[in-house]
């Protein structure tokens, strides 16, 4: 008789952890939820409101955000924040989370016409630079950029030894490069105070 | 006196989470108070480089006095700013010491 019981119990408990299993399956549950890298650097930290409208501080000057472009290459995400810290003194600062924080700042430079990412290597005002990386990506973009909402964009990008950097942009497949020189910085040197009431922002 | 101190912070009492969450408000508070004050010092001497440059073109020399005013008022907002500056930086240190579970804030500054 026991023996019996226990039979009924194991079968009843087996039948209860069948049906569970089917519901939850059944409600899309089942998965194991999506992992996720608990030390991946976000803009929760010290970029903690970097966006159109903040004021970004880096060595003396007070540069207000005046525009984003945002990158998308097949999910790998970057973005680009148009600074302004008046008096013509422009700049444009990379952030790409991707692979930990690498921020730059970066300067527009004249180059010649027929300076193109075509190569290994690119010499500008006698660096010699080796290519990184280069591709396509999509773009969307906000504030002061002088872009249009979205579209595609190529680059490439190249360094030089002592780390100097060296992009080049185009916005169109038979538009002319942009081509800028930068320098990447650590990001805790950067002091980022979100968007305030005067930019439209909550404060 | 160890910045925790400085920023009200005690060892032996605890954050709870209120006091955290109230800590990052105001440090949010502080650094969008910078923020205005900073862009709204830019809009001042972008105005006043405007007005200036239209000051030089003949029959316009009055607008000098204008653009004189924006620079003034972007002038007054040096010290303010400096003064948000340096909270929202106390800010950080008192977020930081309660977030780090260095302590709370003492009874006397709570």
């Amino acid at each position: 008789m026991v023996y019996a019981v226990i039979v009924i119990v194991v079968l009843l408990a087996v039948a209860a952890f069948l049906w569970s299993r089917r519901s939850a399956a059944a409600q899309g549950t089942g998965a194991l939820p999506t992992p996720s890298d608990p030390l991946a650097e976000t803009q929760d930290g010290v970029l903690a409101g970097l966006g159109v409208g903040a004021v970004v501080s880096h060595e003396g000057h007070d540069y207000v955000v005046r525009g984003e472009i945002r990158f998308d290459e097949d999910g790998y995400t970057w973005s680009e924040y148009h600074l302004d810290a008046g008096s013509g003194n422009r700049t444009w600062l990379s952030v790409d989370l991707s692979d930990g924080t690498d921020v730059a700042f970066w300067t527009s430079i004249e180059a010649p016409g027929d300076l193109a990412p075509d190569g290994g290597a690119v010499t500008v005002e006698g660096r010699t630079y080796k290519k990184v990386e280069s591709g396509r990506a999509r773009f969307s973009s906000v504030g002061t950029t002088g872009l249009p909402a979205s579209g595609s964009a190529e680059y490439a990008d190249y360094k030089a030894e002592g780390g100097r950097l060296l992009g080049f942009e185009r916005w169109s497949a038979d538009g002319s490069w942009e081509v800028a020189t930068g320098k990447a910085v650590p990001a805790h040197v950067l002091e980022v105070y979100p968007a305030g009431a005067a930019a439209g922002g909550t404060a | 006196m160890s910045e925790a101190a400085a920023a009200g912070a005690d060892p032996e009492r605890p954050a709870t989470p209120d006091a955290v969450v109230a800590a990052k408000r105001a440090l949010d508070a502080a650094r969008a108070a910078v923020s205005s004050l900073v862009t709204a010092r830019a809009q001042a001497l972008e105005e006043g480089g405007r007005l200036r440059a239209r000051a030089e073109a003949p029959g316009r020399a009055e607008l000098g006095e204008d653009a004189a005013v924006h620079e003034r008022r972007a002038a007054d907002l040096e010290p303010r700013i400096a003064e948000l500056r340096d909270l929202a930086r106390r800010a950080e240190v008192a977020y930081e010491a309660l977030r780090s579970g260095r302590g709370g804030p003492r009874p006397d500054e709570a």
